[in-house]
């Protein structure tokens, strides 16, 4: 119930002198009477002119009523709209790994897990909303979506879809999660509000937007449960070709345990240690593996509240191996570059004494090109600052100290840095017919087509390309770290992927569309395209294990594992204090400017308080 | 002819009495008195009377005197005895009307409670006051007396004997007397005493008119005496009829009562004055302190009405809501004191 008028309650004041005013009706009379004779005797102990106690009567009564009834019809009283506005509730599901921890209570003495708790209080919200009302569901991960939007009349479908959400994630962005949802607040006829859902196992964020809604927060009640779990399991080879396996145990509970440590290859299990951790301590263990060892499986036994942080697979022997030749004058800024990718085998020539087929290497690499180059080799083939005047990239000229736009900066681009980064020359390409430009300079003209091209991709026949049209050597991109990233993203491009070695669960993957990746399983999937993120990725990553990524013919080239231990999310003991937040509830009157039709009720109060004077004054008649 | 200044006129004061259409007064001249024979009038007039006088109907003889009327001297008698023999015989008397009316602070009580609404008998008027309808009566019965041929005494009293208005007699004196009644006054409240001015007052009137009379106490015979036994009041009543006996006294004690004052019908929180004494008490009025109060009341009446017959007076208890013309003058034909 809103007021429109509410200053006009200090008509209230007006109840308690009607009180007053009966107070002073109702002290005692005096009258005359012929005689007190037959009174002597009669008379009551005398307690002062005025009664002690409110002199209740009908009149008192209706006088209170109307009094009531005027000061609440001047107030303007709003209630029957607010009671029939639709609403939409906003939803922000937090989905990171923590909420996998089965600690809920449920039943008598069962437990079931955060995320579960939450998606039920969602479903109760959805079971009773309306049909007119609407509904936004907000993943909070690391990069919030907007999963599900609807009516109260689709409310079904929802509670299915609700149902296949999967949760997994490392780290979350409340920000993000909340810009989404003031987006999705854009009916000014509508009662918004936004209801968070999270265990709150994450740190306080430094800032956060203004909200266009009043911020609920649900907290899933967790037991803060002790939870040990596998951190930061990985693997290099040493140099006669056995593998180092690194890992670190972490507890995070409040107790001491010992807890069974089981190391697993392929072949069987390889050990099994116990360990002992203190409260809130961790433990480092370091094994030796053979070099035939081809995955290795590091687990706790023991289970807690959190099972998925307590496994984890590597793969140790990545089948991928390339092969890269460098044809240049000047190598050293490219070997560099190239050979800390991993499973580059670089062969080095100069284009005069290159005596190589580009046929039995995976990337030919053209520093410059060699004038006597008529036709693109059948080859994955790199130029990086083709000169003047050459037939198969035709240029007017150069152009000088240009700096990247990096609002043309596509896939390839991804991850790099761009700012602070200058060309001190480029040549002005006439872009063939197979290109796409993945990067162009910033134009002075501001015709962003005309700009210059400094880095496209594409096919020519049976030759993949990618050309650099910039001269590293007037460059400062080989002092940046821009260049090792900008080489990935090529051979990514140009080879088979080389995606890292393990991955946070959750997180996506760059891979092209000419690959599959086979998930924990046995099920095959192809990249996609995610919202916000540029090029292809592979996003199935929320169930931690071992991915193999396999090329078109089947053939196994590349793979990665999925870990789901992190600090932040394996820490289930100290749950964020939503009240601790700096968020402000910007009123949406201000921000939406709805139209919203009042519908007054004071006619109503106005009319009670007439039919309360006719029937004061019938009272007062018959008396 | 018609007697104007009994019409009802607006234009008059408030203070003016009410007045009789001509009807009801053409009924009054046709009621008289209804006298006991016992008592002693001074001239003729239509009273019956008990005592021989000369009269020319004659049934019984005493020797004459010096100033007898010759005219009774019964010269047969002489003729046979020698002897002046004066002829003796019943004949109508005039007598003496007494008005006693009270005008004490508690005849102006008005009847009417804060809270109560109209009498439950709804004839008469409750706006009257007791003091009104008392001098109304008054002045029905004094033109009663006049108009019949008798002597008419008006005296009003409170606390002391006021000022008489009369002897007088003959129909002439209607309007003097109805001016005299418009004209008198209540008395002040006056400090409460332990001797009753009824008693006084009637100890004291009964001492000034030796000869006796008819004595109609229009009164509601409350006063400034205070005494916490309500019987007290039938005590002072009985003192003050202790001087009024027959055979000279014929008295009426017209009890004036308000029908609101017997039975009032008033609830809540209030302060009574008492308006003979000044007095004040705070009351809770509720049913049982009502209920106290009726049976009190009726006590009284009673006690009242037992000192009347041990005196051998007549009493009536008269409301002050009554008409006069409709329910005073019917009751009073009922109770035997006029016909």
């Amino acid at each position: 119930m809103s007021l429109l008028w509410p200053i006009a309650l200090l008509g209230l004041i007006t109840v308690p002198l009607i009180l007053i005013l009966h107070l002073l009706r109702n002290r005692r009379d005096q009258i005359d009477i012929p005689s007190l004779r037959f009174w002597r005797g009669l008379e009551r102990k005398r307690h002062g002119a005025l009664p002690r106690q409110i002199p209740l009567s009908w009149m008192l009564l209706l006088q209170l009523l109307i009094a009531a009834a005027l000061t609440l019809g001047l107030a303007r009283p709003a209630l029957s709209f607010l009671l029939s506005q639709p609403r939409h509730t906003v939803f922000i599901l937090d989905m990171t790994t923590s909420m996998i921890a089965e600690d809920v209570p449920s039943g008598v003495d069962g437990h079931i897990r955060r995320f579960d708790a939450a998606r039920q209080m969602i479903r109760s919200e959805l079971e009773t909303m309306r049909e007119q009302d609407s509904f936004s569901l907000i993943s909070l991960d690391r990069r919030p979506q907007i999963l599900l939007r609807g009516t109260g009349e689709k409310k079904v479908q929802a509670l299915v879809a609700l149902d296949n959400l999967v949760p997994g994630a490392s780290g979350l962005n409340l920000s993000t999660a909340l810009t989404l949802a003031n987006g999705v607040i854009d009916d000014p006829n509508r009662e918004h509000r936004i209801l968070v859902l999270t265990d709150g196992n994450y740190p306080s964020p430094d800032s956060l937007p203004p909200v266009l809604a009043p911020v609920t927060w649900q907290i899933i009640p967790g037991q803060a449960s002790s939870n040990q779990a596998l951190l930061n399991v990985s693997a290099s080879i040493l140099p006669d070709g056995r593998h180092r396996l690194f890992g670190r145990v972490v507890n995070y509970g409040p107790q001491a345990v010992n807890r069974t440590l089981r190391l697993s290859t392929g072949a069987g299990l390889f050990d099994e240690i116990t360990v002992q951790l203190e409260p809130q301590a961790e433990t480092t263990q370091v094994w030796t593996l053979p070099a035939q060892a081809q995955i290795a499986t590091v687990e706790l036994v023991e289970a807690d509240a959190l099972a998925l942080d307590n496994r984890a697979e590597l793969l140790l022997a990545n089948p991928t191996s390339h092969r890269v030749l460098l044809i240049s004058n000047t190598p050293e800024v490219l070997s560099r570059a190239l050979e800390v990718q991993p499973g580059v085998e670089l062969q080095v020539d100069t284009p005069e004494m290159s005596q190589h087929d580009p046929a039995e290497f995976d990337l030919v690499i053209f520093d410059g090109l060699p004038a006597a180059l008529t036709a693109w080799p059948v080859a994955n083939v790199l130029i990086v600052n083709p000169p003047l005047g050459h037939p198969l990239l035709p240029a007017q000229g150069f152009e000088r100290n240009l700096r990247p736009d990096p609002d043309s900066a596509s896939a390839l681009l991804a991850g790099i840095d761009l700012s602070g980064v200058y060309f001190g020359r480029a040549p002005q390409l006439d872009l063939p017919e197979w290109s796409q430009v993945d990067l162009r300079a910033v134009s002075p003209s501001g015709n962003k087509d005309a700009a210059t091209p400094l880095l496209f991709h594409g096919s020519d026949g049976d030759s993949r390309l990618v050309v650099w049209a910039f001269d590293l050597a007037d460059s400062n991109l080989p002092a940046r770290l821009a260049l090792p990233i900008l080489t990935a993203n090529t051979l990514s491009t140009l080879l088979s992927p080389s995606p890292p070695a393990v991955v946070p669960v959750g997180e996506p993957v760059f891979i092209d569309d000419n690959y599959t990746v086979e998930i924990p399983g046995g099920r095959q999937l192809t990249p996609t395209q995610l919202t916000g993120e540029a090029g292809l990725t592979f996003a199935h990553t929320k169930q931690p294990g071992l991915y193999r990524i396999y090329n078109q013919q089947a053939e196994p080239v590349a793979g990665f594992a999925v870990h789901a231990g992190s600090a932040l999310e394996s820490n289930l003991t100290e749950p964020l204090q939503p009240e601790l937040l700096d968020i402000t509830d910007v009123p949406a009157q201000t921000a939406l400017a709805p139209q919203i039709e009042i519908e007054d009720i004071w006619p109503w109060l106005a009319g009670l308080a007439l039919v309360v004077v006719v029937a004061e004054g019938w009272l007062a008649w018959r008396r | 002819m018609r007697l104007n200044l009994f019409k009802r006129q607006q234009e008059r004061q408030k203070s003016t009495l009410p007045l009789f259409d001509e009807a009801f007064l053409r009924r009054l001249e046709r009621l008289n008195f209804k006298t006991v024979p016992s008592l002693r009038g001074v001239m003729v007039g239509e009273q019956r009377s008990r005592n021989l006088r000369p009269a020319l109907d004659f049934s019984d003889h005493r020797p004459y005197s010096t100033g007898d009327d010759l005219r009774h001297v019964d010269w047969n008698a002489y003729a046979r005895h020698e002897e002046l023999f004066v002829k003796l015989g019943e004949t109508s008397q005039g007598i003496d009307i007494h008005i006693l009316l009270d005008h004490s602070p508690s005849m102006t009580w008005k009847p009417g409670w804060p809270s109560s609404s109209a009498p439950a008998n709804g004839a008469g008027n409750a706006s009257i006051s007791k003091w009104d309808s008392a001098r109304r009566l008054a002045g029905a019965l004094g033109y009663l007396g006049l108009s019949s041929g008798e002597r008419l005494i008006v005296t009003p009293f409170g606390t002391e004997l006021g000022e008489s208005f009369g002897p007088t007699h003959g129909k002439r004196r209607v309007i003097p007397i109805l001016q005299y009644l418009t004209a008198v006054a209540p008395v002040p409240a006056s400090n409460k005493g332990v001797e009753s001015g009824l008693a006084r007052c009637l100890t004291a009137y009964s001492r000034s008119h030796p000869r006796g009379g008819l004595l109609i106490l229009i009164s509601d015979l409350l006063d400034a005496a205070s005494s916490a036994d309500i019987g007290q009041g039938a005590v002072w009543l009985a003192e003050g009829l202790r001087h009024l006996t027959p055979p000279r006294w014929q008295v009426i004690v017209m009890h004036f009562q308000s029908e609101q004052e017997a039975d009032p019908v008033v609830e809540g929180d209030f302060d009574f004055q008492d308006m003979e004494t000044g007095e004040s008490l705070p009351f809770h009025l509720d049913g049982a302190t009502l209920g106290q109060y009726r049976l009190r009341v009726r006590r009284w009446y009673n006690e009242l009405q037992r000192a009347c017959a041990h005196r051998g007076a007549t009493y009536a208890r008269v409301m002050a809501e009554w008409p006069v013309e409709r329910a005073v003058i019917p009751y009073l034909r009922r109770r035997g004191v006029i016909q």
